[in-house]
C-alpha cells in the first residue's frame, strides 16, 4: 500500500506537470486578451498529430521534432488569432468563446478526415520499460516529459519577465489601453500571447505522445482538465498554473488509486465547482 | 466591471421594443402562419426520409429556444445546456424500461428532476455571484459530471446505454409515423416561440432582459436578481428536459455522450448565434439553416468522416464573424441602410 | 420634518484601507443634502454603504424609521431608495422607455401601468421625444437623464444622485439644476455626489464634507464655503476652479 501510494505521487506528479504546460497556456490566453480558450485541447491533438507526422516522416523521436512543433504551433496560434479573433476582440460578450470552440469543431474534425480514427502511436527507442527504484517505476517518457516541461516553464518565465516582449505582453495583460498609450502594438502582442499559449498546447501533445496512443478526440480528455487547473491557480497567473498542475496530476492519481479511474474525472470537476464558487479567482489568485 | 453583453444581441429585439403596443406586422404575422402551415403540411408530400429532416429542425429549433430563454434574454451564458437535456432523456427511459413508469409521467418527472439539478446548479453559481465565462464553465463542468455518472453507474446502464421499446402507441408517448412526432415537436416549438414572444411583453420578460443588459442597474431598481436568474434557468432546463424525452422517444436510444456530450450543448447554442441570440425568431431560423446543411453535408461527404463536422465549425466561426447578430441582425442593419438610403 | 435616513457610524473597509470611516449622516424628509470631497474621500464608497450594494462593516442606517442596515440592493430599492451612478450604468440595447419601465415595475406590475408611468417620468425629464430612441445612442446627457427618470419611476422617497451633472455642458447642467429642484419639489429627498460646486451650493440645504473616509464637516452651503477645514483638503482647489 505504502507502495502504490508512493506510486501515485510521482506518476501524478509527472503527468500534472503536462497539465501544467498546457493549463499554463489557457492562462497566458486569458490573462492577456480575457478569452476563455476551448480550442485548447483540440490544439493539444493538432500538436500531437504535427509531431506524429514530424516523427515518421523525418524518422526522429518527438522529442527531436519538438522545435518544429513549437514553431507550427505558434504559427497556428498566432494565424488563429489574427484572423478569426482580433477582429471581434472589442465585442464582449461570449462570442470569442464560442468562436474558440468553433475553431476546435473544425480542428478536431479536419484531424479525423485527415488521419482517420484509428489509433496511431509513436515508440521512443529504449523507452518502452520502465525505471525501477524498488518497487517503483517511473514511466520513461513522462519523467523526460516532465523536465522538458520544467525547462520550458522557466524559459517562458525568463520571456515574460526578461525581456521587452514579455514586458509589452505582461503590460497589455494588466493594463490594454495604457499599453496603446505606450506605443505597444496590441493586436500584435494579443497574436503573440495566443501563439506562445497555443504553443504550450503544442509542446503538451508532443510530450503526451509517447505515453499514448492518438486519436482526434486525444485531447479532449485534457481539455477541461487543464481549464480546472488554470482557474484552480487563478486564471491569468502563470505560477498559479503550474502549482494547480502538479495538485491536480496528483490528486487525479490518488482519486483513481482510492475510488477507481473513471470516478477521478469527477472528483476534478468537483475542485472545480468548489474552486469557482468559493474563490473563483483561484489558489494564487487576488482575492475576489 | 464585466464585458457588455452588447454584442450578443439582436436588433430585432430593438425593434420590438420600438412597437411595443403592436408587436409584430402584419408582414410577419403572414410569414409565420405560411411556414406553419407548410411545416403542417410536409406529411402529405414528403419522404419518411425528408419528414426526418423537418422533425430535426423542429426539434434543434425547439431546444435552442430552451437556451435562448435563459442566455439570450436573461444573459446567463450555459454551456452545458446538454445537463438537462441527458436529465429528460434518463429520466423518461430508465423509469419506462427498468420501472414500467409510463414515459408521459417520466416526462414529468424528467422535467421535475431537470429542474432541481438546474436549482442546485443556479444557487451554486448565482448565490457565489457566478458570471460570464465562469459561469459558463461552471455549467459546462456540471454537465460532465453527469455524464461521468451515468457512465459509470449500472443504475443508467452505464456505457451501453438504454434502449427503448417501440411500441407505436401514443399512450407509450409513441406516435406511429414520422408525422405523429412532427406534429408533437411543432407544437412544443410553437408554444415556447409563442411563451417567448408573449413573456418579452411582461414585467419578467423586461426584468430577464434587464438583467442581461446591466445586473448592477437591474438590482438598484428593485430587482431581485438572483430570483430571476434561478426562474431563467429553472423553466430553460425543465422545458429542455422535454426535448431530451423527446429524443428519447423518437430514437429510442439513448447514452452518456448523446445526452450529455458537448457537442449537445453546442447544438442548443449554435442556431441562436446563427438566427439571432435573443430575438424570437432567430433560433428556429438558425436551426432551418443549419439543420439542413449539416444534413446534405453528412449525405454529400459521407466518404471523408468528418468533413461535415468540419463544415459545421466553420459555419458557426463565419457566423461569429461576420454577423453578430446574426441572420435577424443582417436583415435589420440591411433594411436600417435601405431606409436611410431614401 | 422628520427624520428620513439616519446613518450611524457607516464604515467600509477594502483590504486594509479604510473607504468609509466612521460616518454620520442624518437626512430629513424634503431636505437636499450634497455630499463632497476630493476623489477617493470615500463618498461614492458610502453610497454604496447605504444603499446596499456593499455591505458596511460596521454601523447602522436606518431608513423610513425601520433599520435596513445589511438589506442588499433591490430591498433597499423596495424600500424607497433609489440612485444613479457615477458612471452610467444604462440598458444600452434597450430603449428609453423599456429603460424607465424596468424602473416602473418596482412599484407596478402590468405592463399598461408600468408604461404610463415611464412615459410621465420621461417626460418629467424632458426627454419625450426620445422615448423610442435605443439608450446606447443618446448621449451622455441624455443618458444622466434617462438614468434619474429611470430612478425616479421606482417612486423613492430619497433619491441618490452620484456626480449627475459630470462630462454635461453648462447648457445641460442648468437643466438638471432645475430638474432637480423639480424632484424635490415632487416631495423626493435628495443625496447628491457633486464636483459641480456653483450648482451643488445653490441646491444644497446642507453639505456635508467627505476626506479619507471621514466626515470632517457639516453644514449649510455658506458654512461650508467659509469653513478652514473644508477649504484646506478640497474647496481651496476645487472652488477656486469653479469661479
Amino acid at each position: 500500500m505504502n507502495a502504490s501510494i508512493l506510486q501515485s505521487l510521482i506518476d501524478g506528479m509527472l503527468m500534472g506537470g503536462v497539465y501544467a504546460l498546457a493549463a499554463l497556456g489557457i492562462s497566458l490566453i486569458f490573462g492577456v486578451m480575457k478569452i476563455t480558450n476551448f480550442a485548447h485541447g483540440a490544439l493539444i491533438t493538432v500538436g500531437m498529430y504535427i509531431t506524429y507526422e514530424c516523427c515518421t516522416l523525418l524518422g526522429v523521436t518527438p522529442y527531436v521534432a519538438l522545435p518544429i512543433t513549437m514553431v507550427l504551433m505558434f504559427l497556428i496560434g498566432y494565424i488563429i488569432q489574427k484572423i478569426c479573433l482580433n477582429p471581434i476582440m472589442g465585442a464582449g460578450g461570449h462570442n470569442q468563446l464560442l468562436l474558440t470552440q468553433g475553431i476546435a469543431i473544425v480542428l478536431e474534425n479536419l484531424i479525423l478526415v485527415l488521419f482517420t480514427a484509428n489509433y496511431k502511436s509513436v515508440t521512443v527507442p529504449g523507452f518502452e520499460t520502465a525505471i525501477r527504484l524498488g518497487s517503483i517505476t517511473i514511466n520513461k517518457p513522462k519523467l523526460v516529459a516532465f523536465l522538458f516541461v520544467a525547462v520550458i516553464s522557466v524559459g517562458i518565465y525568463l520571456v515574460l519577465n526578461k525581456t521587452d516582449l514579455g514586458k509589452a505582453i505582461r503590460a497589455t495583460s494588466t493594463q490594454p489601453d495604457g499599453a496603446t498609450l505606450m506605443g505597444i502594438v496590441v493586436s500584435k502582442i494579443n497574436c503573440i500571447a495566443f501563439g506562445i499559449g497555443v504553443m504550450c498546447a503544442g509542446i503538451a501533445g508532443a510530450l503526451l505522445i509517447p505515453t499514448q496512443n492518438i486519436s482526434p478526440t486525444s485531447g479532449n480528455a485534457y481539455s477541461l482538465k487543464c481549464f480546472v487547473i488554470a482557474v484552480f491557480g487563478g486564471l491569468g497567473n502563470i505560477w498559479g498554473a503550474v502549482i494547480a498542475g502538479l495538485i491536480i496530476g496528483v490528486v487525479e492519481a490518488y482519486s483513481a488509486l482510492f475510488l477507481g479511474g473513471s470516478w477521478s474525472e469527477m472528483v476534478i470537476y468537483v475542485i472545480f465547482i468548489l474552486t469557482l464558487i468559493i474563490k473563483p479567482t483561484g489558489l494564487l489568485g487576488k482575492k475576489g | 466591471m464585466e464585458k457588455k453583453n452588447t454584442g450578443t444581441l439582436s436588433p430585432l429585439l430593438k425593434r420590438g421594443i420600438n412597437t411595443t403596443s403592436g408587436g409584430m406586422s402584419r408582414l410577419q404575422i403572414i410569414i409565420v402562419l405560411a411556414v406553419s402551415i407548410f411545416v403542417l403540411l410536409t406529411p402529405q408530400f414528403l419522404s419518411s426520409y425528408r419528414l426526418n429532416l423537418v422533425i430535426t429542425i423542429l426539434t434543434a429549433a425547439y431546444f435552442a429556444q430552451c437556451w435562448n430563454l435563459m442566455s439570450g434574454f436573461t444573459g446567463q451564458f450555459s454551456f452545458g445546456h446538454a445537463a438537462f437535456y441527458g436529465v429528460g432523456a434518463y429520466m423518461s427511459s430508465i423509469l419506462s424500461v427498468d420501472y414500467g413508469v409510463n414515459p408521459w409521467i417520466g416526462m414529468l418527472a424528467g422535467m421535475l428532476a431537470a429542474g432541481i439539478v438546474a436549482a442546485i446548479i443556479g444557487y451554486l453559481s448565482f448565490h457565489y455571484n457566478l458570471r460570464g465565462d465562469y459561469f459558463a464553465l461552471a455549467t459546462m463542468a456540471f454537465c460532465e459530471i453527469l455524464r461521468v455518472i451515468t457512465k459509470n453507474t449500472e443504475f443508467f446502464h452505464a456505457s451501453t446505454g438504454v434502449t427503448i421499446s417501440y411500441s407505436k402507441d401514443w399512450k407509450q408517448m409513441q406516435f406511429g409515423g414520422k408525422e405523429g412526432y412532427l406534429y408533437v415537436a411543432f407544437i412544443m416549438l410553437a408554444a415556447i416561440t409563442f411563451g417567448l414572444y408573449k413573456i418579452r411583453k411582461t414585467k419578467i420578460g423586461l426584468y430577464f432582459v434587464a438583467i442581461r443588459e446591466n445586473e448592477d442597474a437591474a438590482k438598484a431598481l428593485g430587482i431581485n436578481a438572483f430570483r430571476y436568474k434561478m426562474t431563467a434557468l429553472i423553466a430553460s432546463a425543465m422545458l429542455t428536459a422535454l426535448a431530451g424525452t423527446f429524443y428519447a422517444q423518437y430514437y429510442l436510444y439513448i447514452d452518456p455522450t448523446i445526452c450529455f456530450g458537448n457537442s449537445v450543448s453546442v447544438s442548443a447554442i449554435t442556431p441562436c448565434i446563427i438566427g439571432g441570440t435573443g430575438t424570437i425568431f432567430g433560433p428556429i431560423i438558425g436551426a432551418a439553416i443549419i439543420e439542413p446543411i449539416s444534413e446534405l453535408t453528412n449525405a454529400l461527404l459521407s466518404q471523408y468522416v468528418g468533413l461535415n463536422m468540419v463544415v459545421y465549425g466553420l459555419i458557426l466561426v463565419l457566423a461569429i464573424l461576420l454577423m453578430p447578430n446574426g441572420v435577424v441582425g443582417l436583415f435589420h442593419k440591411l433594411r436600417a441602410k435601405k431606409q436611410k438610403g431614401e | 420634518m422628520g427624520v428620513l435616513l439616519k446613518a450611524e457610524n457607516v464604515t467600509k473597509r477594502f483590504a486594509g484601507l479604510t473607504a468609509v470611516d466612521s460616518v454620520n449622516l442624518v437626512i430629513n424628509q424634503g431636505e437636499i443634502i450634497g455630499l463632497i470631497g476630493p476623489n477617493g474621500a470615500g463618498k461614492t464608497t458610502f453610497f454604496n454603504s447605504i444603499t446596499g450594494f456593499y455591505t458596511a462593516d460596521e454601523g447602522k442606517v436606518e431608513f423610513d424609521g425601520q433599520d435596513i442596515t445589511g438589506l442588499t440592493t433591490y430591498q433597499n430599492c423596495k424600500a424607497g431608495m433609489a440612485r444613479t451612478f457615477q458612471i452610467v450604468q444604462p440598458f444600452g440595447n434597450l430603449t428609453a422607455l423599456e429603460n424607465v419601465m424596468v424602473g416602473a415595475f418596482n412599484r407596478v406590475n402590468s405592463y399598461a401601468e408600468a408604461e404610463k408611468i415611464a412615459k410621465e417620468m420621461i417626460d418629467f425629464v424632458g426627454m419625450t421625444d426620445k422615448t423610442y430612441d435605443i439608450v446606447a445612442d443618446l448621449n451622455i446627457g441624455d443618458q444622466r437623464k434617462l438614468e434619474m427618470a429611470r430612478a425616479l419611476a421606482t417612486k423613492p422617497k430619497l433619491l441618490l444622485l452620484d456626480e449627475v451633472m459630470a462630462g454635461l455642458t453648462p447648457t445641460e447642467i442648468e437643466g438638471v439644476i432645475e430638474l432637480v429642484k423639480k424632484v424635490r419639489k415632487a416631495g423626493t429627498t435628495i443625496l447628491m455626489i457633486e464636483h459641480i460646486m456653483a450648482a451643488l451650493m445653490t441646491l444644497s440645504d446642507r453639505v456635508a464634507v467627505l476626506d479619507h473616509g471621514k466626515k470632517i464637516a457639516e453644514g449649510t452651503p455658506t458654512e461650508i464655503t467659509s469653513n478652514e477645514n473644508v477649504i484646506e483638503s478640497y474647496l481651496g482647489k476645487a472652488y477656486k476652479k469653479e469661479q
